[in-house]
């Protein structure tokens, strides 16, 4: 689907196929849905879901603008407002592995209290902040052309492609949603990877969510909104399954890609935005259609 | 020169599409074409929308950000485009566009206070001067919210009315507008008398909650939708409905059209002075037609009909507007702006919310803001040449 969409908009536009679109915006406007959509893989692939993304990155970036903007804290409001998505992933994991309350139910909630203690440390305004170095992080160029929001971007989805692929977490991961209960009988601490998983989409939300914030020097209460159905589509284009177990973080960033080339393509042929839902709605359903790998999935609901 | 952009919060709202018929309507005039795409509230969104037309060809940007903290961002993308920019309602906090950069052309609103002021004083007198009112305000943080300091100067000249309660609606829809007037009701039933509304689309969904509980009392409305001049045009103060006295608009057909007249200028040489870069635009007033507008003739606005109001601003194509003639370039000493608009003066930086609680420390005020003289220069050209000038309105 990728390559059709990318043949389709260099042949109808004559700037797609351009090193500054590609890097500059594709790139550059696919990475916060590229970090929410690593961070919802892992709990997809144990059979969960964390429905909280988006939240936690609104009270994340929120967190790190105010400890800049209210407390001067500078640069170290960055490693905060990350743990605050680790902390709030934590609650969610916690809450469900230990309460055993199915995890859409805990995350629907969550999604509720984050995204209403957002609105209520920020009184509902939103947070500018005044700090060109924390800026240059999201937008500086550390390698010429290439903004660091993608560096930082591409070098997680590697760094979290290793976790997956080569640690004892990310094999009890796909474990967990191949059949939790073998799981279990082997030894496994289930608990202990299922809160581990939701530890880690806290953790990579909050980045998102500091990113961005330093990207527009600012946060609003609202700022994780769309992101939440955007990485679910991703993920799942990218060939994970809801039924847990197959596809993986490496997968993820094609469906983020399909979702980045075809916003943009769109948006250079000046589509009409009421037509790019609609056109976005077909491409989902076709790619994931195309990626799905049904030999592994024995029932689909 | 050929491609004119809208980056609006929604292309669903009346005011919007109004806005975006007289960019097509001038950026035809100067063989330009038009397009746009809303941003639903998401400024990453917009920003990668602003990025995609610019790189596809874009030679102007007209926007409105989510939120006040997110201009200083998609003026930016505009500059490192290198294209013409204009920002409306949403500013920064203490944000000058001539920091930003040369591209940062305009930053307009209607005046904040008096705007909100007018409708309240409407609404007063409609109450009979006495009884209480509630207040329905808009999302937290968005400059339309802070109608409500006009509000309350209004209501010091009536020391009968009195405000039972105001509340945040989140939101500008008719679905957020019936939320917060069912719990006014439910806290305050029949002792409410008025309703001061932030938004028409807000007022028309409190008037659907106030109608099904047989209250058929005054409210207010802002932005000049279709639906609200149409709602103004069929329920006077007799229709034994809830009848909205006026709708306070900004003209936002002719806001889209001035915006290509001016970036057809920056990109044929003309800069503006420090004095055009943020400016008030002046609001109409369309007073419901069952009310005496004499009683309201010390009002300083321009009134206007619904039927003239909307053959202007919904005219589709074939406005009374004279693009050409609000080109500098254009139409050299003789240009007309054909609406009334004032430069921001230092004075009136509190109407925008800059006060020294959000003072940032390190801040530079271009000097021109304490060149008063300079101030009343542009103020009074623009002012002859509007009352001299073309305005559909008059």
């Amino acid at each position: 689907m990728l390559v059709i969409l990318m043949a389709i908009f260099t042949a109808t536009s004559g700037v797609f196929l351009t090193f500054d679109n590609l890097v500059g915006n594709v790139l550059m406007n696919s990475m916060i849905l590229l970090f929410v959509a690593l961070a919802g893989t892992f709990p997809i692939l144990q059979q969960s879901i964390d429905l909280s993304v988006a939240s936690i990155v609104s009270l994340s970036g929120v967190a790190m603008a105010l400890l800049v903007s209210d407390y001067q804290l500078g640069m170290l409001a960055l490693p905060i407002g990350v743990l605050v998505g680790t902390g709030v992933g934590l609650l969610n994991g916690i809450v469900f592995a230990k309460g055993k309350i199915p995890s859409f139910l805990v995350t629907l909630g969550s999604l509720s209290i984050f995204g209403g203690s957002a609105l209520l440390i920020t009184g509902g305004y939103s947070v500018p902040f005044n700090s060109p170095a924390i800026r240059q992080l999201a937008i500086g160029h550390v390698i010429p052309q290439v903004p660091n929001l993608v560096i930082w971007g591409l070098v997680t989805y590697v760094i979290v492609s290793l976790i997956a692929w080569k640690t004892t977490f990310g094999r009890y991961t796909y474990a967990l949603g191949e059949n939790e209960r073998v799981a279990d009988f082997s030894g496994v601490k289930v608990d202990r990877y299922k809160i581990g998983a939701f530890v880690l989409s806290g953790t990579l939300c909050g980045l998102a969510g500091v990113l961005l914030s330093a990207r527009i020097t600012s946060a609003t209460p609202g700022m994780g909104s769309g992101l939440l159905l955007q990485s679910i589509a991703a993920i799942v284009m990218g060939g994970t399954a809801l039924t847990g177990g197959v596809g993986g973080p490496h997968r993820t960033i094609l469906g983020v890609l399909v979702i980045g080339v075809l916003t943009n393509g769109m948006n250079l042929l000046s589509i009409q935005s009421f037509v790019q839902e609609i056109i976005l709605g077909f491409v989902v359903i076709f790619a994931v259609a195309m990626s799905m790998d049904r030999d592994k999935i024995d029932i689909v609901k | 020169m050929d491609k004119a952009f809208l980056s609006p919060d929604s292309l669903k709202i009346d005011l919007w599409k109004a806005f975006l018929s007289g960019m097509k309507e001038a950026a035809d005039d100067f063989g330009m074409t038009g397009s746009a795409q809303d941003h639903g509230g998401q400024l990453s969104k917009q920003i990668s929308q602003i990025q995609g037309a610019i790189t596809s060809g874009a030679d102007m940007v007209a926007a409105t950000a989510p939120s006040d903290a997110g201009v200083q961002s998609i003026a930016e993308t505009a500059v490192d485009g290198g294209v013409p920019f204009f920002e409306y309602w949403s500013m920064g906090k203490w944000l000058f566009p001539s920091k930003i950069g040369p591209e940062f052309v305009q930053y307009q609103i209607p005046e904040t206070f008096k705007a909100g002021a007018i409708p309240a004083k409407i609404l007063f007198e409609e109450m009979g001067g006495e009884g209480n009112y509630v207040a329905i305000l808009g999302p937290k943080g968005h400059i339309g919210s802070y109608r409500v300091e006009g509000m309350k100067m209004a209501q010091e000249d009536y020391p009968d009315i009195t405000l039972l309660g105001s509340q945040y609606s989140g939101g500008w829809t008719r679905q957020k507008g019936r939320e917060v007037m069912s719990s006014f009701i439910a806290n305050h039933g029949d002792d409410i008398d008025g309703v001061y509304c932030n938004n028409g689309t807000l007022g028309l969904g409190a008037a659907t909650v106030l109608s099904e509980n047989d209250m058929a009392i005054p409210f207010t409305g802002f932005d000049g939708a279709l639906s609200n001049i149409e709602y103004i045009n069929n329920n006077g103060p007799d229709s034994g409905e809830p009848y909205q006295v006026q709708e306070q608009a900004a003209p936002p057909f002719w806001q889209g059209g001035w915006a290509v007249a001016k970036a057809w200028d920056w990109l044929h040489g003309w800069r503006p002075s420090i004095p055009e870069r943020m400016m008030w635009t002046r609001t109409l007033t369309v007073l419901n037609p069952g009310l005496d507008q004499s009683k309201f003739s010390d009002l300083d606005t321009t009134f206007a009909t619904p039927d003239k109001y909307n053959s202007v601003a919904y005219s589709d194509g074939h406005s009374p507007y004279d693009w050409k003639l609000a080109s500098v370039h254009e139409s050299g000493e003789d240009w007309d702006p054909q609406h009334a608009l004032a430069p921001i003066r230092k004075s009136e930086w509190n109407q925008l919310k800059w006060d020294e609680s959000n003072k940032p420390n390190d801040l530079s005020v271009p000097s021109e803001y304490d060149d008063a003289d300079l101030f009343d220069q542009v103020a009074e050209d623009y002012h002859q040449r509007n009352v001299n000038g073309n305005n559909p309105y008059l």
